[in-house]
């Protein structure tokens, strides 16, 4: 018997070669999946944090214009959630979106908070985290109306 | 059965370079992490400067003259447009730990600048200080 397959068949019985890379390979693989997985969490969450951030910035810019409580909430939850939408970050159960303002009248000062629960990666049993940010704008003293 | 098994509890062949591996596998991916983080909590702390300071320099851009605006005139007050825009900033920059560096007034522009630093949660890069500028003018909705 000279056929190749064979001599390789009988090579092979008893020949522990390679089997410390077999080894290797078996911690190696899954710990380089891992490793990716938490670079795409970490990932995930700064761009989740730093578009909170923007969001919570334009919600309060939209909040300024309204004049009111009512309108304003209205408007900030709007622009934040549209926001959050465009640059593609998922909240859980949507944005969540606190306005308050120290008076509804020119000069006074509106804050807007915005709440993300972001996604976590369900492979690494990494939770969701809430990040949150809050940014605050004036509201404008002269409003042309008409043109 | 008993013999492979023996055989391989005593086979360390391998173990000093997997233990070796991972160790330095585990550091350089903490390293990785760290720096994600940390630079993903600066580019956040820049838009938050950056957004600090527009809203500052705007609220400076409101404070418009009074008389001027009457003959149809739109125009900041300096000393008023540099005022509020000051107040405005520091109300804003002591909400979100950053710090006031500088508001300008030149006619109907205000800029201002405000910094803020960021300590990193890893020790791999530096504190950082971001800085950030922005300008706002009054002007007629429309006209310049």
């Amino acid at each position: 018997m000279t056929c190749p397959p064979c001599r390789l068949g009988r090579r092979r019985r008893g020949d522990r070669r390679g089997s410390a890379d077999v080894a290797a390979l078996v911690v190696i693989v899954p710990l380089a999946f891992g490793a990716v997985l938490l670079f795409f969490y970490a990932g995930r969450q700064g761009t989740a944090r730093e578009e909170v951030t923007h969001a919570a910035a334009v919600a309060a810019r939209a909040a300024s214009m309204e004049r009111d409580a009512g309108s304003a909430h209205a408007a900030a939850a709007s622009a934040a959630s549209r926001t959050l939408t465009g640059s593609g970050t998922a909240c859980a159960g949507g944005p969540g979106v606190v306005v308050s303002a120290t008076e509804w009248a020119a000069g006074g000062v509106v804050t807007v908070s915005v709440t993300c629960r972001a996604e976590g990666v369900a492979e690494l049993g990494a939770p969701s985290r809430s990040l949150s940010a809050s940014a605050r704008a004036t509201i404008d003293q002269f409003v042309l109306y008409g043109g | 059965m008993g013999g492979a098994l023996q055989r391989l509890r005593e086979d360390d062949r391998g173990a000093g370079y997997l233990a070796a591996f991972i160790v330095l596998f585990s550091v350089l991916l903490l390293a990785g992490v760290g720096i994600l983080v940390d630079s993903a909590r600066i580019l956040a702390a820049d838009r938050e400067c950056s957004s600090i300071a527009m809203e500052a320099a705007r609220a400076g851009a409101n404070a418009l003259d009074g008389d001027l605006l009457r003959d149809g005139t739109v125009s900041a007050n300096p000393a008023q447009a540099h005022a509020t825009a000051a107040a405005a900033a520091g109300a804003f920059v002591s909400h979100a730990g950053g710090s006031l560096q500088l508001v300008t007034v030149s006619g109907s522009q205000v800029t201002v600048v405000v910094t803020a630093s960021v300590n990193p949660w890893f020790p791999l890069m530096g504190g950082r200080t971001v800085s950030k500028s922005a300008t706002a003018t009054a002007e007629r909705d429309g006209a310049s």
